[in-house]
């Protein structure tokens, strides 16, 4: 893998151009399968995962949709390029510390295949704002098509067999990475929260499972995967995320007739911090952007744009700050090296330079 | 209503305790409510669901053979998977085939795949490509008789497709 050319350029779903950008930063959705008549990934020898990894190359290979992947083997990368690849969510915790993880990367991070996860397969696709249609036309066509070379586990009742129940079905999983920091501010996401949580979807911090809503990230994805269509997923999906979407807008709204030069305080003070600081660690570097993105949302931030504030969300995380240094840095370290490449991202505009 | 414990907050949760059989219930709002230890209501995941439909299916619930039941697959039993929350292969639904549809239907609401079937869900062990490739081939025929509007032709033409996936999904189920 050209690591220095992989990292020098940013995934294409970060660009901002989708719909609702302003809020919504992606929309992805993964598809977990397995191949029938090999032992599910926890509970296989390695000879089996070996196979596993042999009959998806092969099977790539005659992929109309996927003929310029990269694959990296984790096994044989450093902890360093693995937290990489997590901080730019193409891998998860679970595959890196598989025995025979491999990953395989689409063209400007479009799509990808974890290989050896909790199930054999988790093909994932990502887009630009809110668009389930384009991230799922897009995976349902690499799916189909590897299915042809794939014996995939299925049962023609419970659907796609996967390791754990909670995937059984269509073993599809849509999930809209959104930013709702007026919520906050005006103290209506734990009712939001809840309310999502009563209609059948999860919603968990910008790392998925388990993670913290750092910066007002957060990603909404649904449970139920059986007994409902591909289509209803992600209609259903989509529909709650616009009526987030919604509240959202309106809280900005309001804040901005009733609390106009506070809330521009502090975005202008997350703005002067970000572009002045010597040392900022990587929580306090999501919470500032986080505001300065609501700035550049609601117009008062003119000159940076949402592609900028997105691609840094990522760039400013640990891996990231330290393959760009080229060297592994200590903690204090990062903080001044970060806070230069947000700096120098922010302070030139369009042109990337870090 | 204003939550029982800060005045200020709407209060969305009610709790109902029972103690030396007096039942007492609150009125919280959603952070008060966390504080107080309230856990119960924590956002539902599908892996708590999960959870709680292993412990709902205690072992005592289950016939022994169930419990010490192998899958012929991979050797798992039953109480693997209650510990694991994680099935070893894709035998293993049909081996616990009972008690698996009883947590499907927790987790899920449902027991109906109703969504896509992979293409191939047919020719498992053959590796037979021939059908699936004359399937493409019809299908690309229908798209361009449908574009030069000849539609005696794309009817038949669907209706081969139709029989191929047929014959297809019947060689599967064998």
């Amino acid at each position: 893998m050209d690591l220095k050319k992989f990292i020098d350029t940013p995934a294409q779903w970060l660009n901002s151009s989708g719909n609702h950008s302003n809020i919504v930063i992606s929309t992805r959705v993964r598809l977990a399968r397995n191949i029938e008549g090999i032992p599910f990934a926890h509970c296989a020898k390695e000879s089996d995962l070996d196979k596993v990894i042999f009959q998806i190359k092969e099977a790539i290979k005659n992929n109309s949709y996927l003929t310029n992947v990269t694959m990296v083997e984790l096994n044989k990368v450093n902890d360093l390029v693995k937290q990489l690849l997590m901080e730019r969510h193409l891998i998860s915790r679970e595959l890196a510390e598989s025995k025979k993880g491999v990953v395989f990367i689409g063209d400007k991070e479009i799509m990808n295949i974890m290989v050896n996860e909790e199930d054999h397969l988790r093909i994932q696709t990502f887009a630009s704002g809110l668009d389930s249609r384009t991230t799922w036309e897009m995976i349902n066509k690499i799916d189909d098509e590897l299915s042809k070379y794939l014996n995939y586990a299925y049962s023609s009742n419970w659907g796609y067999l996967t390791a754990c129940p909670t995937n059984v079905g269509t073993g599809m999983r849509t999930s809209v990475m959104i930013h709702l920091p007026a919520l906050n501010i005006t103290n209506q996401i734990r009712k939001i929260l809840h309310a999502i949580s009563q209609v059948g979807l999860a919603i968990r911090g910008l790392y998925g499972e388990g993670t913290e809503a750092l910066g007002n990230f957060f990603q909404i994805s649904n449970q139920v995967t059986l007994g409902r269509n591909e289509q209803e997923i992600t209609d259903n999906t989509e529909k709650i995320t616009n009526q987030i979407i919604g509240h959202e807008e309106k809280a900005r709204e309001i804040l901005m007739k009733n609390n106009r030069i506070q809330l521009e305080d502090q975005i202008m003070r997350a703005y002067a911090t970000l572009t002045h600081a010597r040392v900022i660690g990587s929580k306090e570097a999501l919470e500032l952007l986080s505001l300065v993105r609501l700035g550049v949302g609601i117009g008062l931030i003119k000159d940076i744009s949402l592609k900028i504030i997105n691609e840094l969300l990522v760039i400013s995380q640990p891996a990231h700050v330290q393959l760009f240094s080229g060297e592994i840095l200590s903690s204090p370290a990062r903080d001044v090296k970060r806070a230069l490449i947000i700096q120098k991202n922010l302070t030139r505009g369009e042109e990337r330079n870090v | 209503m204003l939550c029982d414990v800060c005045q200020k907050e709407e209060a969305t949760i009610f709790y109902k305790e029972m103690v030396n059989n007096k039942y007492s219930e609150m009125h919280l709002c959603e952070k008060c409510a966390y504080e107080q230890g309230v856990k119960k209501f924590q956002l539902p995941s599908a892996i708590t669901n999960l959870l709680s439909a292993l412990t709902e299916l205690s072992p005592e619930a289950l016939p022994r053979q169930m419990v010490e039941k192998k899958c012929p697959g991979c050797n798992s039993t039953y109480s693997d998977f209650r510990e694991r929350g994680k099935l070893g292969c894709s035998q293993c639904y049909q081996a616990f085939n009972e008690p698996l549809a009883d947590i499907l239907r927790k987790i899920h609401g449902n027991i109906q795949h109703i969504g896509k079937s992979p293409l191939k869900v047919a020719v498992t062990q053959t590796q037979d490509m021939t059908k699936i490739k004359e399937i493409e081939a019809l299908r690309k025929a229908l798209d361009e008789a449908v574009k030069r509007e000849e539609y005696e032709e794309a009817a038949n033409l669907r209706d081969k497709i139709r029989d191929l996936e047929k014959e297809i999904k019947a060689e599967g189920e064998r």
